[in-house]
């Protein structure tokens, strides 16, 4: 099974690993709900389940994809991660969905951080864009808090969403970007160092 | 990454039988954007047929089975698509071929599905699947009953009750 020749990924707090079989009632339960309105959703039972299958695919078909984001301690699926490419997506997307029930405790900063380091370091990436919807604060603040900036001259995919582009893996070694998101992460570990301010993914 | 390691290959006589790569989304996308795929699924967009594909593969790992794309064994022309499929919603496996235009009316279509038959029930334990036709497409009705389905119940899907047909088992024989 693919999810066996998907990469693992090792973080702090959490592990990513390909989406497997057994992961789908959580996929459906967000996919099903309002939290994935900024994802095409919410979606009914076949679609749900089509694209969930679609999800395990482009890792085959691209060779790369969205990790199922497991918290390390006790492997409760969280949300998803990674890589994302369909045909009429100008770039390759960095794309996060966090489940409802564990948004606000900085997992999608820390897996999106994640991936982005694999996708530069291992796959040889040279820079990255995330697609988001202009009224979906939480993951422009996301993609800001990732060093990306909204790049008004790239295409988007299809009129309704913003290109923010990630800094290349040259612009994030001469600057301080993943020093900040390494200290936010720290934060979410450690009470003393709970951010102020309302909570995000 | 190993491409399609949990997707099993094999040959018919003409056809070679594979799961799908991203080089077929351009034939896959020329087929279901025109009429000729409305008892298929389509016409519809190219994104939409990118997601298909996607899903084709992606449902192999979460079923165990699933379709493949066609290929013509001497040039390696994509001729369709055929397998199983169950997504969710449906009770049982149901059998589905698709070829394209240019490649109908040559028995292709028996070979792929007779050679699909004898492996599904082989390898999956599918031996009598259904089929779901829509009746007045009589071309596709009248080649399942040559090879034996017959009529039976409104199978219930998500879209609601559908006409269905039956295969009967497989005879002994190879694939070819």
């Amino acid at each position: 099974m693919p999810e066996r020749t998907i990469p693992v990924i090792e973080t702090e707090r959490l592990v990513l690993r390909g989406p497997a079989p057994e992961d789908y009632p959580n996929f459906k339960h967000t996919f099903s709900s309002y939290r994935s309105r900024f994802m095409g959703g919410p979606l009914n039972a076949y679609e749900t389940w089509m694209l969930y299958a679609a999800e395990i695919g482009h890792w085959q078909i691209r060779g790369y994809g969205m990790w199922m984001i497991h918290d390390r301690a006790t492997d409760e699926t969280l949300g998803m991660a990674g890589g994302w490419k369909p045909a009429q997506w100008p770039e390759a997307e960095i794309a996060w969905i966090i489940w409802p029930e564990t948004a606000g405790r900085g997992y999608a900063l820390e897996a999106t951080h994640a991936a982005r380091g694999y996708f530069y370091s291992t796959l040889g990436w040279e820079g990255a864009v995330s697609y988001v919807d202009p009224k979906n604060l939480d993951s422009i603040r996301l993609a800001e808090r990732l060093g990306a900036k909204k790049d008004a001259e790239a295409a988007s995919v299809d009129g309704n969403d913003v290109c923010y582009r990630h800094p290349s893996p040259a612009q994030l070694r001469s600057s301080q970007i993943i020093d900040g998101i390494e200290m936010e992460i720290r934060s979410y570990q450690n009470p003393l160092f709970t951010p102020k301010g309302y909570a995000i993914d | 990454m190993t491409p399609h390691d949990f997707i099993p290959s094999f040959d018919t006589k003409r056809i070679h039988l594979r799961g799908g790569v991203a080089e077929d989304l351009d034939v896959l996308d020329t087929f279901f954007s025109s009429p000729e795929s409305r008892y298929v699924g389509g016409p519809r967009p190219r994104s939409e047929t990118w997601d298909a594909l996607c899903a084709g593969v992606g449902h192999w790992a979460l079923r165990g089975f699933g379709l493949w794309i066609l290929t013509d064994r001497n040039e390696g022309k994509t001729l369709g698509i055929a397998g199983l499929q169950q997504p969710e919603g449906w009770p049982e496996p149901e059998l589905i071929w698709v070829m394209f235009g240019d490649y109908t009316g040559q028995g292709l279509a028996t070979e792929a599905v007779q050679g699909i038959r004898r492996f599904v029930a082989r390898e999956h334990g599918v031996k009598t699947p259904i089929s779901l036709l829509y009746p007045e497409y009589k071309k596709v009705v009248d080649m399942a009953e040559k090879m034996g389905a017959r009529r039976v119940k409104d199978v219930l899907i998500p879209d609601g009750p559908v006409p269905a047909w039956r295969f009967p088992e497989p005879d002994e024989g190879s694939d070819a």
